[in-house]
């Protein structure tokens, strides 16, 4: 079109699929080959999981209208699934959280919000069988290179960060949101460190949830706000409650239950402004 | 001063390098304001003054046949007899720059400043108009502007061009030499730098004059050969077979003119001297006016429109700090349309400031 802008290549939503690819085949190989015991179930669990659940987000999609909207919602959910989930919790409980959310249009972040009902109730352990049943050390670099305890495809940290940089090429990608969160954790958690002398602080800069919940899940267009200003706001209060949620709490479900108070922060003030807008409108009315 | 959009061309249109000529048009619109006009079927010749209070010249000689109504303003409608003649002119030495330009509506204020500004800049990147205009009449422009440097008794004249322009400035530094204080100050290619409200950002237009092209033509005109602009280049572009700059008479209707030069072409949709945004208009719904300068024809204008997705991107381009999604600070707007073209909805947010 010439009267608008075409964004050169692919655009960001494809981007996203094609770095959740990358971690698709990470984590089959983390959490499938590696631990492959002769069952063949267990083997490919981790494709089984999130193809099964791209396609209902896919019906999910052509029954609702939508353009690629749910199958990315289900794509980025089951990403972060325990490696030891049940299918027969996950997929039911997914299909109803996004019929539910096609009907209620919940205006809160469908994708933190399953998340953070799933791992608060459920309270599940991120290890796998081969993790759960041995005692591990993971290194810094194994912990870097994505051999580490987590999501069932989210523990690579370098094709994280790798997919950042590409999506940093994207013009809709709010790229500073990701760096202000990262760098407000960094400096409160090497201040915490320092003042209760604590030695572990790589290990715990080096959280793969964190990554993949500044990356994919914190800039999102439709749940973060619009202005520039609100955004380094929104990537600031964000650093503050990952660290304080993953320190003070569980640092696996921590950064789910942060991003999703920050969220939930956002919706509230949204639904305020448009009531004091609304209460604005009427007093013009009366007047 | 906020950083400005450089705006990436999406398609790259190649304009014919000749100046077409439709200067014969059946009909022309002249459009007036006068509610109470009583239309008597005169004969007019071409320059002849027809409304005085708004300034209203014959581009044609011919017959002021009846009054019509397109897109809720009112026109003239004179029909073209073609017999006008054309009379060159010295210049008119007892006549200084502000009564000629009074004559043509153009007022000139008295300012501070020594600098004389010429708006050579023009923001749309398919607009060959200027360019054009830069090439076929370089001596003429700079005639008129060391004139009215003497006439108002300035130091310099300075020729703000873009840096992306070439052609422009080559044209202008081969014959600067012979212009002892006119000069070219190169400016960047952002958009929209050629806005008034912007390029104040740039240079100081307070306290010194600017004009632009059409001005500057307009103003030859009537300080060396005594008359009104009767026609202009347009440059007719977009999604048409041969894109081309066209001299064209003021008043004559676009659908005359694409009738003329694309007879076999589905010509719908057009935006008139915009290239962003969706405020398209209709091919009979168009009139050139002394302030056409293209006419982009766009045939993929579907209605694409989608819910907002909160990127901001509106908000972050806006050139005057403008909140067009959530309609804050809008009365700044200068409908430069930038929003309308980021927005990945489709949305249309100039509108609302437009
Ligand atoms: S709000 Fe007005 S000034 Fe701002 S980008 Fe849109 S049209 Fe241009
Ligand atoms: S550019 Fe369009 S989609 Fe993005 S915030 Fe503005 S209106 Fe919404």
């Amino acid at each position: 079109m010439i009267n608008h802008y075409e964004e050169p290549k692919l655009n960001l939503i494809n981007s996203i699929y094609i770095s959740l690819f990358c971690l698709i085949l990470f984590g089959f190989y983390k959490n499938g080959i590696k631990i492959y015991n002769g069952n063949y179930f267990l083997l490919f669990k981790p494709l089984i999981l999130t193809i099964s659940s791209f396609l209902m987000g896919y019906v999910l999609d052509k029954l609702f209208k939508q353009k690629k909207k749910y199958s990315l919602y289900a794509l980025l959910i089951s990403v972060c699934m325990p490696p030891q989930i049940s299918f027969v919790i996950f997929l039911p409980s997914l299909l109803i959280w996004l019929i539910l959310n096609h009907y209620l249009s919940l205006k809160i972040n469908p994708i933190i919000c399953y998340l953070f009902l799933f791992l608060i109730f459920l309270k599940p352990s991120f290890f796998n069988s081969l993790e759960a049943n041995s005692v591990h050390f993971y290194g810094i670099i194994d912990t870097f290179l994505g051999f580490n305890v987590g999501g069932i495809c989210i523990t690579s940290i370098i094709i994280m960060i790798l997919s950042y940089f590409y999506f940093s090429t994207k013009f809709y990608y709010k790229k500073e949101i990701p760096v202000i969160a990262y760098f407000t954790y960094l400096i409160s958690s090497c201040l915490f460190d320092i003042l209760t002398s604590n030695s572990n602080l790589l290990i715990n800069l080096l959280n793969s949830h964190i990554f993949f919940l500044l990356i994919y899940i914190l800039p999102l267009n439709q749940y973060s706000p619009i202005k520039k200003k609100n955004q380094y706001l929104y990537a600031l209060i964000s650093g503050l409650l990952i660290f304080v949620c993953t320190r003070f709490y569980n640092p696996l479900i921590g950064p789910f239950i942060a991003v999703f108070l920050i969220n939930l922060f956002i919706t509230i003030n949204k639904f305020c402004r448009k009531k004091r807008n609304d209460f604005s409108f009427f007093k013009k009315l009366l007047k | 001063m906020k950083k400005l959009f450089k705006i990436p061309k999406n398609i790259n249109i190649q304009v014919s390098s000749h100046i077409a000529e439709f200067l014969s048009p059946k009909k022309i619109f002249l459009p007036f304001n006068n509610q109470n006009l009583i239309l008597q079927s005169r004969i007019v010749k071409k320059g002849d003054l027809i409304i005085e209070s708004e300034f209203l010249y014959a581009p044609v000689s011919g017959k002021i046949t009846n009054v019509t109504t397109i897109n809720n303003k009112n026109y003239l409608v004179i029909e073209n007899d073609f017999k006008e003649s054309k009379k060159r002119r010295k210049k008119d030495n007892d006549k200084t720059i502000v009564d000629c330009a009074k004559k043509i509506n153009i007022k000139i204020t008295h300012k501070k400043g020594n600098i004389l500004y010429y708006n050579g800049l023009f923001d749309n990147p398919y607009d060959a108009t200027n360019t054009f205009y830069h090439l076929n009449f370089t001596t003429e422009i700079l005639d008129c502007l060391d004139a009215i440097r003497l006439d108002l008794k300035l130091i310099s004249v300075i020729l703000l061009l873009k840096d992306s322009d070439s052609e422009s400035i080559i044209a202008f530094n081969k014959v600067l030499g012979t212009y002892p204080f006119i000069s070219i100050k190169i400016m960047p290619n952002v958009y929209p730098i050629a806005n008034k409200e912007i390029l104040k950002d740039y240079i100081d237009l307070e306290n010194n004059y600017l004009f632009n092209t059409i001005e500057i033509i307009e103003l030859y005109e009537i300080m060396f050969n005594q008359r009104p602009l009767s026609e202009r280049l347009i440059t007719v572009t977009g999604n048409i077979q041969k894109p081309q700059v066209i001299k064209v008479k003021i008043g004559c209707s676009l659908e005359e003119i694409i009738s003329e030069y694309y007879p076999n072409e589905k010509i719908e949709n057009v935006l008139e001297n915009h290239f962003l945004g969706f405020n398209t208009k209709k091919v009979q719904e168009v009139i050139i006016n002394k302030d056409t300068s293209c006419i982009l024809v766009i045939n993929n204008n579907k209605n694409q429109t989608k819910p907002c997705i909160s990127c901001g991107k509106c908000v972050e381009v806006c050139p005057k700090n403008c909140n067009p999604i959530l309609n804050e600070n809008m009365e700044n707007c200068i409908s430069c349309y930038l929003c309308d073209f980021i927005c990945p909805s489709y949305i249309n947010l100039g509108k609302k400031g437009g």
